[in-house]
């Protein structure tokens, strides 16, 4: 079982350009993680409005854009930035170590509010 | 529309796959191709105005310009399309702006009509729940006449707004979360107090053109919208889950796609609205191998609509086919798998 000092090795840095987005899958959960000009960031991979895949969508700026309607969040907070997204979604804490990106689901930041 | 339903379930959209990074670089923005756009729209709004409103020309010319005028003036509602997307420009702040103009021009209150038309992405063409929905079968063709002058449209947006500015409508509570009615009041009541001004300066100046430039001109330049806007789905099937049915490309003029903002690609912009309007010529020619032939006029598109509408009066459940290169249900929405 995955605690709070546990880290998962989820991705490298080289699968990640600046302003880009994967998905991964720990634990039953899809994430997304991000890489931007700020780092490495993770957030909940599937959006908050409707169903859709957030590793198909637009990053710039900090903010991944769904792609389904075009909702926004910013992705170091995961707050809501734009309709028709309105909660936010959830982040999770990333670690570079070397190469590695690594991730801890159980360190689960709560989302913030809208 | 039965709008005291609950939503429901949303559909699993069939989407045609596209190369990661091909998609990747399809979805870049610029401010550049927005600004160019609504710079013409802005050019031909004030270079025919001027005609319009100058005394130089003969009486005729004047009204030639007011026509022209009037047209250009229709097309705010692509833009006000395009900026509830948010991918016309890359400047947020840009973009929220045009978006505002857009929307007092189109008279829809812009905040609660982004909500709406996520709806119709949701839901395009499902009866009962899509709130954009155009002559649902059977149709009522005299709709056909009244909706080419957005006769009806406008004066259903206006009354919307002014309802928005007490509280939220029927509407508004079914597709817009409680935590932005405040916002839709406000911005409700932000549009009215343009539309109010423009009557007080109509009354303060002792002049009709106030009323002319705003009012008049979104009926009179309504038609060429209409032309090409109201093919997009109508006469098409209902109810499915694959916008390849559902929706029309149409190829149009170099003039109608500046003017429509790309808008002809249809089908492509409904499957991946995240595209700019500025990359679906690029977006056609990535997916048009698993699509049905794009209608080659707006005509085309006309010649098929009308005869299917009048069919579907007394024949409600006929709509028009539309061949597919690949089998429907075999490959449901892959964002959502």
């Amino acid at each position: 079982m995955t605690t709070l000092e546990q880290w998962v090795r989820v991705a490298s840095t080289d699968d990640l350009e600046e302003d880009d987005v994967i998905e991964i899958v720990v634990d039953n959960l899809t994430l997304a993680l991000y890489r931007t000009r700020d780092g490495y960031f993770a957030t909940d991979g599937i959006c908050t409005h409707e169903h859709a895949r957030l590793c198909e969508g637009f990053v710039f700026d900090n903010v991944i854009e769904c792609p389904k309607h075009q909702g926004r969040f910013d992705v170091r907070s995961g707050k809501a930035r734009g309709a028709p997204a309105h909660i936010s979604l959830r982040t999770y804490p990333v670690r570079v170590t070397g190469t590695d990106l690594e991730i801890s689901i159980e360190a689960k930041w709560p989302a913030s509010e809208p | 529309m039965d709008v005291t339903q609950e939503r429901p379930p949303e559909p699993l959209w069939y989407r045609v796959q596209i190369e990661r990074n091909a998609f990747k670089t399809l979805q870049r923005r610029t401010n550049r191709h927005g600004l160019v756009f609504f710079g013409v729209y802005l050019l031909g709004l004030a270079v025919f105005g001027f005609l319009t409103v100058s005394g130089t020309l003969p009486v005729w010319a004047r009204v030639v310009s007011f026509f022209l005028f009037a047209t250009v003036f229709g097309f705010c509602e692509p833009i006000l399309h395009e900026t509830h997307h948010r991918t016309p420009f890359r400047s947020t702040w840009l973009n929220e702006s045009v978006h505002y103009v857009a929307g007092v021009l189109t008279f829809k209150e812009p905040i609660r009509d982004r909500w709406l038309h996520a709806a119709h992405h949701t839901y395009t063409s499902y009866p009962d729940i899509d709130p954009e929905i155009f002559l649902e079968p059977p149709p009522q063709m005299r709709y056909l006449f009244v909706d080419f002058f957005r006769l009806r449209y406008v004066l259903l947006w206006v009354m919307a707004t002014i309802r928005n500015a007490i509280g939220p409508d029927a509407l508004t509570r079914r597709f817009v979360p409680p935590v932005e009615y405040r916002k839709v009041k406000w911005s409700a009541r932000a549009c009215l107090t343009v539309y109010v001004a423009t009557i007080g300066c109509a009354i303060g100046f002792h002049t009709w053109w106030p009323i002319l430039l705003l009012f008049v001109a979104r009926f009179v330049g309504a038609p060429l919208h209409s032309y090409l806007s109201m093919p997009q789905h109508a006469g098409l099937a209902m109810g499915v889950s694959d916008w390849r049915l559902n929706t029309r490309t149409i190829l149009m003029s170099p003039l109608n796609r500046l003017l429509f903002w790309n808008m002809g690609f249809h089908l492509e912009h409904h499957m991946n609205p995240i595209v700019p309007f500025h990359a679906l010529p690029q977006l056609h020619t990535a997916m048009k191998r698993d699509c049905p032939p794009a209608y080659r006029s707006t005509w085309a598109a006309w010649s098929e609509m009308v005869p299917a509408l009048w069919r579907q009066r007394r024949e409600p459940t006929y709509l028009v086919p539309r061949p597919l290169t690949s089998p429907i249900d075999t490959v449901k929405d892959p964002s959502t798998s």
